[in-house]
């Protein structure tokens, strides 16, 4: 009886936060439009007048998603049972590997230190797992991650060429996890949900329309350093003055 | 041209990285779980050869001459003082009572009782039991063991002793043994509430035990196999599907080292214990 009433009150409470995380997105993604709204638009019908955009494909590193081993810290230090000891050595636990966080961005100039825009990233964590006997796989456990991070990024130097940046990001994320359960294999999978948070100290791009960027002194969904390839239009001024 | 650049721009985002976020962890040996089970069923047999061992070393101290009663109770039972109450025996500062016969332990058709009326958690733990013991021949005996509380229904052991006086007097136990039957148990270990696994065991071809020395809160020695094989099965009372087979086949054993065999579900390797 209280177990059931603790999990309703845990389930309650994710949906409490569920519903405020994600007003948080809404209201960024809305403060977003504002802004863009506060750009000049005088003459913008007559003129065509576009806003520039870019759109980034990266790669980052070491991102972190639900797994993360901080969050599954667990105070009950109760040694294992001998069954569980069992299973363990029966089989091992091989390399995890991870993609990274493969992210693809979209964002808008509002003004001409910022751009607003948002970010979908995915990230993929695998390893197998091998039977100690005779070295095969038997299983593998995996976790693939979704995050949807609304950023700003506030451009502190600006040249033809050259752009120095700062942003940060918040939005929602999701984990399906397929866990390996030890002695059966039958580990049921799982989803979990949470913020999606990305800061970002320095970043840089170089390029003109076409340009190569990289981040560094970033934690978040989106890695501790970040590096990709991303693609401006830049609205034509000539067509404009026509 | 432009090309190049696109290749080399995106050569350069994804092979910037090492993707192996944690190394992997491969046991030293294929037949480590095994060794768990093998560990484990010693220590059950070394629980109750070591609860018979007090039986026997209280009928020594028992039909002793009076002279000799007190460097009795200093050579086996350092530590504790044995008293009686109601012909019940008790070593003092431990949760052991012995019921004795009112004949002696190596009289035929003798049976002596040991009861552990709470778990020792010495080193091998010991789970609460009651043990019975049979005199049935010139230094025989057969025990027969069963948790009284029904705490773990699972646990059996029946086995025929053959026993010999150890002789080195810095040594508390009273006897080495050979033994062969069997039994089954749930383990017991320190979280034994969460044990499924069924371990049954047949001592295959006579096991000789030796003690060997420890010092511990209840206990001066346990006991460790030097000769003999024992067949297990492994089964799991929530998955119908585990049947693992182990055989341990003792090559050699002394004070100092003991080699043994593991042959695991078809795989076999040596291993080498040393003295603690």
């Amino acid at each position: 009886m209280i177990s059931e009433k603790n999990t309703t009150f845990v389930v309650i409470n994710k949906l409490k936060m569920f519903r405020k995380i994600l007003m948080l997105v809404v209201s960024a993604t809305i403060f977003a439009g504002v802004a863009n709204g506060q750009m000049s638009y005088r003459g913008y019908y007559n003129q065509k007048h576009m806003p520039e955009a870019e759109i980034r494909f990266s790669h980052g590193l070491l991102p972190l998603t639900y797994d993360f081993d901080l969050f599954n810290w667990s105070w009950d230090i109760a040694p294992p049972s001998l069954t569980d000891q069992y299973y363990s050595l029966q089989t091992y636990r091989g390399n995890l590997y991870s993609t990274g966080a493969l992210s693809m961005a979209h964002s808008i100039k509002v003004a001409k230190w910022l751009e607003m825009g948002a970010t979908l990233t995915y990230v993929g964590n695998f390893r197998n797992i091998y039977s100690t006997a005779t070295n095969e796989i038997v299983d593998r456990e995996c976790s693939r991650s979704l995050f949807f991070t609304p950023t700003l990024r506030f451009a502190w130097f600006n040249r033809e060429w050259v752009r120095m940046y700062s942003s940060v990001g918040l939005g929602v994320g999701l984990m399906i996890k397929q866990p390996y359960e030890r002695g059966g294999g039958n580990g049921e999978p799982y989803l979990e949900w949470g913020p999606s948070i990305q800061l970002t100290g320095f970043g840089i791009s170089v390029g003109k329309r076409l340009f190569w960027f990289s981040e560094v002194q970033t934690i978040g969904t989106l890695g501790v350093f970040t590096m990709g390839v991303g693609y401006r239009v830049v609205p034509d001024k000539r067509r404009w003055q026509r | 041209m432009r090309a190049k650049v696109i290749l080399s721009m995106v050569l350069l985002t994804f092979s910037a990285y090492s993707c192996i976020l944690e190394e992997g962890y491969k046991p030293e040996k294929r037949t480590q779980a095994a060794k768990l089970i093998w560990d484990a069923t010693s220590n059950v047999i070394s629980g109750n050869l070591y609860a018979a061992d007090l039986a026997l070393k209280l009928d020594l101290w028992m039909t002793a001459p009076e002279s000799q009663k007190n460097q009795i109770e200093d050579r086996y039972f350092p530590g504790s003082k044995i008293r009686v109450t109601q012909g019940v025996w008790n070593l003092t500062g431990t949760p052991v009572f012995i019921y004795p016969d009112n004949k002696s332990i190596h009289t035929v058709g003798s049976v002596w009782k040991v009861m552990f009326a709470d778990p020792l958690y010495t080193y091998p733990p010991t789970r609460r039991m009651h043990i019975t013991i049979e005199c049935t021949g010139d230094l025989e005996w057969q025990i027969a063991t069963y948790d009284g509380e029904a705490a773990n229904d699972e646990f059996e052991f029946e086995m025929g002793l053959s026993g010999r006086r150890v002789e080195n007097p810095a040594n508390a136990a009273g006897y080495i043994y050979t033994v062969s039957g069997g039994g089954s148990y749930i383990p017991f270990e320190y979280s034994f509430i969460n044990e499924s696994l069924i371990i049954s065991y047949e001592v295959s071809a006579e096991m000789t035990f030796h003690p060997q020395s420890v010092q511990s809160l209840f206990n001066n020695y346990f006991y460790r196999a030097y000769q003999g094989k024992c067949s297990i099965t492994v089964n799991d009372k929530k998955n119908s599907a585990v049947d693992d087979k182990i055989l341990v086949e003792i090559l050699s054993g002394s004070s100092t080292r003991i080699l043994y065999k593991l042959t695991y579900n078809g795989t076999t390797e040596n291993w080498e214990s040393s003295t603690l």
